[in-house]
């Protein structure tokens, strides 16, 4: 959607392995879980990638190593062409304004100790801004999301999940940050409000022309709000489109099968869903290459002896499979 | 960046209004008090701090002065508990000796939550080396009774008020990292933690605003149950000669005293011990009932309370 510019953030093979140990078992050798195996990531400044996959598929680990609560193990992330992979976090505080996040669960990202605008200003007080722009900002705030300011002395257990949420994203847009990463903003909510809050996702966007990284595991959802579309799976992207080509027409056979799960608006309308086998193999011992093979109807002997690159086979649209673009399941 | 100064064109959320929100410290306070043993245990505390802060003046006779004459009295209407081998009032004695354990139990608690919550804290939060090396000191410290540990502190720096409140101060400092290392762990791990160090939040000001304000429920029910630990350690000191030195009163020397002269005056030990015994049950008593209600399963009912608990 928008004019190739200069990207506003590149990720670059970005990996983040987690090492454990086996619970008591220290002679044990360290186990290495890849939760993100390389992958990379393109935003332009305004606009919202989408990104799914199933859970445990390392989406969440993507977004909360951009932000930089996750040291990366290996690759690069830059924001604005800085490289912030390596900043140390005192490095890291000019631009940390800069890029924000929404969590999950507003109930565990807002302190129940604090009344919600000690919560918003939080960002600002670390800003050092002064009391009273910090007051006027609050309110203006708390009205830019819908919320009113009569209830800014409050605690966050008296508002309700989408109000709490919204209080959430007040507090992200604090000092006006050009990157919001969304970590499934709206799965902690009810059906009915989850709609008011992803109108207001696009209507801050609107207004204020910010990005979104969406993380999310609701297709439906990230349709409404994404311009593009990247699908992980076990750590790494399988597909990724503009949006309209990725939900009708679908390249990978994850994809495929990942789309004829959503449930259709018309009742009755065939589903001809694609039931996948058994579930995602654990990111400690990946499957030799393509990640998907196992749960693949497409399988083919190559499929265990090459890892499918993720290559671009049309403008905008990446897809890692080696039948692709011709890999259709067949629908029963 | 343009400055959102118009409302979003979504719908304003009020078919929901916030619940009233009620003074939450204030009832806390009285929900405390509906329960028995709270009001048990303040009664006495009543007593006790009011005896120690007034005894000047509500003891009857010098604590120290003696009256060889009237040595080994029972009690009667000129001495309420008696006197002892010296002939010294006992009741003046035991109000007296209310002092040094209200001030030590007081004292030494403040003494290891000074010294034991910073350090738990920045453990818990660093985690790695940090919480290495406190864990270790702390397991050391762990392996020995508190009591042996302040009384090896006492054998070497000598006895007096000031080195009972440092020594069982120190004695008990574990305890305290403990509780704050472990209640950290789990708090670190919070989204709101995490978002404050995406506003550039440093430990420091996550420890105080976020950590701190989230663990001092837990603390406070340790202090005051370490309140009643610190006293039992004074007496305990006191009785075998390490903590308040005579004629100085205190309920262990006095119970020393008495054991000492159990066949001839048995009052002396029992009155001097029953004053221990209820001034240490007192603060067991608040600190369960104040842990009760600062139990994290009922923070949300106490504080949304308007009458019932539950």
């Amino acid at each position: 959607m928008t004019a190739p510019s200069a990207p506003m953030l590149q990720v670059d093979d970005l990996k983040v392995h987690f090492r454990t140990r086996v619970a008591r078992a220290p002679w044990k050798p360290v186990q290495v879980v890849r939760a993100v195996d390389g992958v990379s990531l393109m935003m332009q400044p305004g606009e919202t990638l989408g990104l799914v996959g199933e859970s445990g598929c390392g989406k969440s680990t993507v977004a909360r190593a951009v932000i930089r609560l996750l040291q990366p193990t290996a690759g690069r992330i830059l924001f604005n062409g800085r490289d912030i992979t390596d900043l140390s976090q005192e490095a890291l505080r000019p631009i940390r304004p800069k890029i924000q996040i929404v969590f999950q669960d507003p109930a565990s990202s807002l302190s129940p100790r604090l009344t919600v605008d000690r919560i918003i200003a939080e960002p600002m007080r670390l800003a050092g801004w002064e009391k009273s722009r910090i007051r006027d900002r609050t309110g203006e705030l708390l009205r830019f999301v819908g919320l009113d300011p009569q209830y800014a002395y409050r605690y966050p257990h008296e508002f309700s999940g989408g109000q709490r949420q919204r209080i959430a994203i007040a507090r992200a847009l604090a000092l006006s940050p050009e990157l919001v990463i969304c970590d499934e903003p709206v799965s902690a909510l009810d059906v009915s409000v989850q709609a008011q809050v992803i109108n207001l996702f696009k209507d801050i966007q609107q207004q204020l022309g910010i990005s979104y990284l969406f993380v999310a595991h609701d297709l439906g959802v990230v349709r409404q709000v994404s311009h593009r579309v990247a699908v992980m799976y076990l750590g790494k992207i399988v597909e990724e489109a503009p949006r309209a080509a990725l939900y009708e027409t679908p390249l990978h056979p994850y994809t495929q099968a990942l789309l004829s799960a959503v449930l259709r608006p018309v009742p009755g309308a065939a589903r001809n869903r694609i039931v996948l086998e058994g579930d995602m193999p654990t990111p400690i011992a990946p499957p030799s290459g393509c990640r998907f093979r196992m749960r693949c109807p497409l399988a083919a002997p190559v499929c265990a002896e090459a890892e499918p690159p993720l290559q671009e086979i049309a403008p905008g649209r990446r897809v890692a499979c080696h039948f692709a673009p011709d890999a259709t399941i067949a629908r029963p | 960046m343009a400055d959102p100064t118009s409302p979003a064109a979504t719908p304003i959320e009020a078919a929901a209004p916030a619940r009233r929100s009620t003074g939450r410290g204030r009832a806390r306070v009285f929900v405390l008090f509906r329960d028995a043993g709270t009001r048990m245990g303040a009664g006495i505390l009543l007593v006790v701090t009011l005896a120690a802060l007034l005894a000047p003046w509500v003891a009857p006779y010098d604590p120290t002065a003696q009256s060889i004459v009237e040595s080994f009295h029972g009690p009667s209407a000129a001495h309420w508990f008696g006197t002892d081998e010296y002939g010294r009032d006992l009741f003046s004695r035991v109000i007296w000796g209310a002092r040094p354990a209200l001030i030590v139990g007081v004292l030494s608690v403040l003494v290891s939550m000074i010294v034991g919550v910073p350090l738990g804290m920045v453990a818990g939060l660093k985690g790695g080396c940090v919480d290495l090396a406190v864990s270790a000191v702390v397991d050391v410290m762990m392996s020995f009774p508190s009591l042996l540990l302040a009384l090896m502190i006492v054998t070497l720096v000598g006895s007096g008020l000031h080195t009972l409140v440092i020594a069982i101060g120190i004695a008990h400092v574990p305890l305290f990292i403990r509780l704050a290392r472990s209640s950290t762990m789990q708090l670190r791990e919070l989204d709101y933690v995490a978002a404050s160090r995406t506003f550039g939040g440093r430990d420091g000001w996550i420890l105080g605003q976020h950590i701190l304000p989230n663990i001092i429920g837990p603390l406070i029910v340790m202090a005051t149950l370490g309140i009643a630990g610190a006293i039992r350690d004074e007496a305990a000191l006191s009785f075998l000669g390490l903590g308040i030195q005579p004629p100085e009163p205190s309920w262990g020397n006095i119970i020393r005293d008495g054991v000492s002269a159990i066949l001839a005056a048995p009052w002396m030990a029992l009155i001097s011990g029953f004053a221990l015994a209820l001034t240490v049950l007192a603060f067991n008593m608040i600190g369960d009932s104040v842990r009760d209600v600062l139990d994290p399963r009922d923070i949300a009912a106490a504080s949304n309370e308007r009458g019932e608990r539950r």
